[in-house]
């Protein structure tokens, strides 16, 4: 009946349309003239420095694994931070690449010391660090391109704040050109790979063990102990409690699969999961890839949630520990105590998104003239007003 | 309020009764909400210029009660201010209302309904989310001029929660004066159709 409904309905709504005209107050920059040193803006300005033709064949064939060589030089109020570092550039994304601006990998030659914080300088858990950098990416917002320009680092920067338990990557909005032309604003976030673990726990990347699940919850084993990670999917697979609760960061897991469930990533378990072990520590789970949170079953239950109808070993995983009592009574006290305080509120969400979006506000006309995506000026202050909205009804839902 | 959106949808199809009416209308009135906010700063203006057009199909239970259905576009067109931008939207949405009315005489009809509406436009419809549509209480008074003119004052009042980021465009309440035509008026009893 429902159908039937949508039915009778689909017609009309294929005929309804909304569109807005601008008329905006601020000074627009025009990206054809922009360049890093005369653009007006409080953000860093990366300017790579790249072969022409290597970039455009990089750029054009984005599906094929084409690595360039470049220089970065960074700045910040017209003051050159980073001066003729030499990179390795790739492009970043599944899909995602395929929107006009697409997300840039970028490998330095040697490790780049952030201990001044000239790179990044977000604000980090405090067993993490930014002193090194191996990689990271340009990042175009992944999904959420097209909407906000902020999604992913807003939810991620709620569990910094609330001191979570997790590990992620750090982001920081930035103004990117290529050889002296304005690129589009981008976010330098850190990786979520083997390169970015290492670097957050201050190893090497010998030292790390990791795996990913891919959509359809397959098991991608990526670097370190293989066998190691065998015997874990095996242990999940046999149900062996006693095996997994020694192999697993219990207070991490919890955290994790809380967070994950409370926000409702509907990408996830199934997909976006990365766990990995520094030496013969246990497994920790890293939190990325948030651009399809609370965009469907909002009105989901967070267990819901994290028993995706697609198989996959973190549900199941999930599930072991759930069964035990010892296990099953920390994870609902953390629970109730992480829901029902501030620290994940849409009131310090909406602090969060609006502090990024007026980091970027003078920025995203010029953006949008380039990419024209969102359309107007109108609609990415409405998508931003939705994202807070939807993280309000997916919190009034969840407590 | 899909059961809503439900019954709207079934009664609008299935009536059958013996003296049917078709007609086209056309009402230009005022959308308007007592607030509206985006991005945290408060609108001056919250009002809309509203067109809708469409069809009616009424049918009479007796000499005094009817229902009526049928299928509306709604175009609302307003200006907007915020500090760092102005803008002008233009919308338009599908309307399906149905009616319980009363003919209080020859020359006046009342009626009250309900009305199911897109709320976004289609290529933001989630079927899996509960605010696709919106739910407006209807009222309608008609002056019977002759035979074939009438006149209508139309109100809607959205009864559902929504946020503003659909209803910028759309205010939720409205206020409209028509011009009703009558097509065609037909005289079947359900002996006549079996």
């Amino acid at each position: 009946m429902k159908q039937l409904t949508y039915c009778i309905l689909i017609v009309g709504f294929m005929c309804g349309c909304t569109n807005y005209d601008d008329n905006i107050k601020l000074n627009v920059q025009d990206y054809k003239t922009l360049t890093p040193e005369n653009i007006d803006t409080n953000l860093k300005v990366a300017n790579l420095i790249l072969d022409e033709s290597e970039f455009k064949e990089m750029y054009d064939n984005y599906t094929e694994d084409i690595e360039i060589q470049g220089v970065l030089n960074l700045y910040k109020n017209g003051v050159i931070l980073i001066e003729n570092e030499v990179v390795e550039v790739e492009i970043k994304g599944t899909f995602s690449a395929a929107f006009e601006l697409k997300s840039l990998g970028i490998k330095f030659d040697d490790t780049y010391n952030n201990e001044d914080r000239k790179l990044i300088d977000p604000e980090i858990l405090p067993f993490h660090s930014l002193d090194r950098v191996k990689a990271f990416r340009f990042r175009n917002s992944g999904n959420d391109f097209e909407n906000t320009m902020l999604k992913d680092m807003s939810y991620t920067k709620l569990a910094v704040n609330a001191g979570l338990n997790l590990d992620l990557t750090y982001a920081e909005q930035t103004v990117v050109f290529v050889n002296n032309k304005f690129l589009g604003l981008m976010n330098l976030r850190t990786e979520a790979n083997t390169n970015g673990m290492s670097r957050l726990y201050g190893v090497s990347k010998s030292d790390i063990t990791l795996a990913k699940i891919l959509e359809g919850g397959i098991v991608e084993k990526k670097d370190g102990d293989f066998d190691r990670i065998d015997d874990f999917i095996a242990a999940i697979d046999n149900e062996d409690y006693d095996y997994l609760i020694n192999e697993i960061d219990v207070d991490n897991f919890i955290d994790y699969m809380i967070f994950e469930s409370y926000i409702g990533n509907r990408d996830w378990p199934k997909n976006n999961v990365r766990f990995f072990a520094v030496n013969d520590g246990p497994f920790r789970f890293v939190l990325f890839d948030l651009d399809l949170v609370a965009t469907q079953d909002i009105d989901s239950s967070p267990m819901s949630f994290i028993n995706n109808p697609i198989g996959n070993p973190i549900t199941d995983l999930f599930n072991i520990m759930y069964a035990n009592e010892n296990f099953r009574q920390t994870y609902d006290v953390r629970f109730q105590n992480l829901i029902n305080s501030a620290l994940l509120s849409s009131t310090r969400f909406n602090e969060i998104a609006t502090e990024y979006k007026s980091n970027i506000e003078h920025i995203m006309p010029t953006q949008i003239n380039k990419y024209n995506t969102p359309e107007t000026f109108t609609e990415w202050y409405l998508n931003i007003d939705h994202l807070k909205n939807n993280f309000e009804a997916r919190e009034n839902y969840v407590r | 309020m899909k059961k809503i959106s439900l019954f709207l949808v079934l009664m609008s199809t299935m009536l059958s009764f013996s003296q049917s009416e078709f007609q086209v209308e056309v009402d230009l009135g005022y959308a308007f909400q007592s607030e509206m906010i985006l991005n945290d700063e408060s609108l001056d203006n919250t009002s809309a210029f509203g067109v809708r057009f469409g069809v009616n199909y009424l049918k009479m239970f007796n000499d005094k009660i009817y229902m009526e259905t049928g299928l509306y576009g709604k175009y609302n067109r307003g200006n907007r201010r915020i500090e760092t931008l102005e803008f002008t939207s233009n919308n338009l949405k599908i309307q399906l209302p149905l009616y319980v009315g009363y003919k209080i005489n020859n020359t006046w009809k009342f009626s009250v309904g309900a009305s199911i509406e897109n709320n976004k436009d289609f290529d933001n419809i989630d079927f899996k989310r509960e605010d696709n549509l919106r739910y407006d209480l209807l009222t309608k008074l008609v002056y019977v001029y002759n035979n074939k003119i009438q006149f209508s004052f139309y109100t809607n009042w959205m009864v559902n929660f929504t946020y503003d980021v659909y209803t910028i465009s759309s205010p939720k309440n409205g206020l409209y004066l028509g011009v009703i035509y009558q097509l065609r008026k037909t005289k079947k009893t359900k002996e006549d159709k079996i």
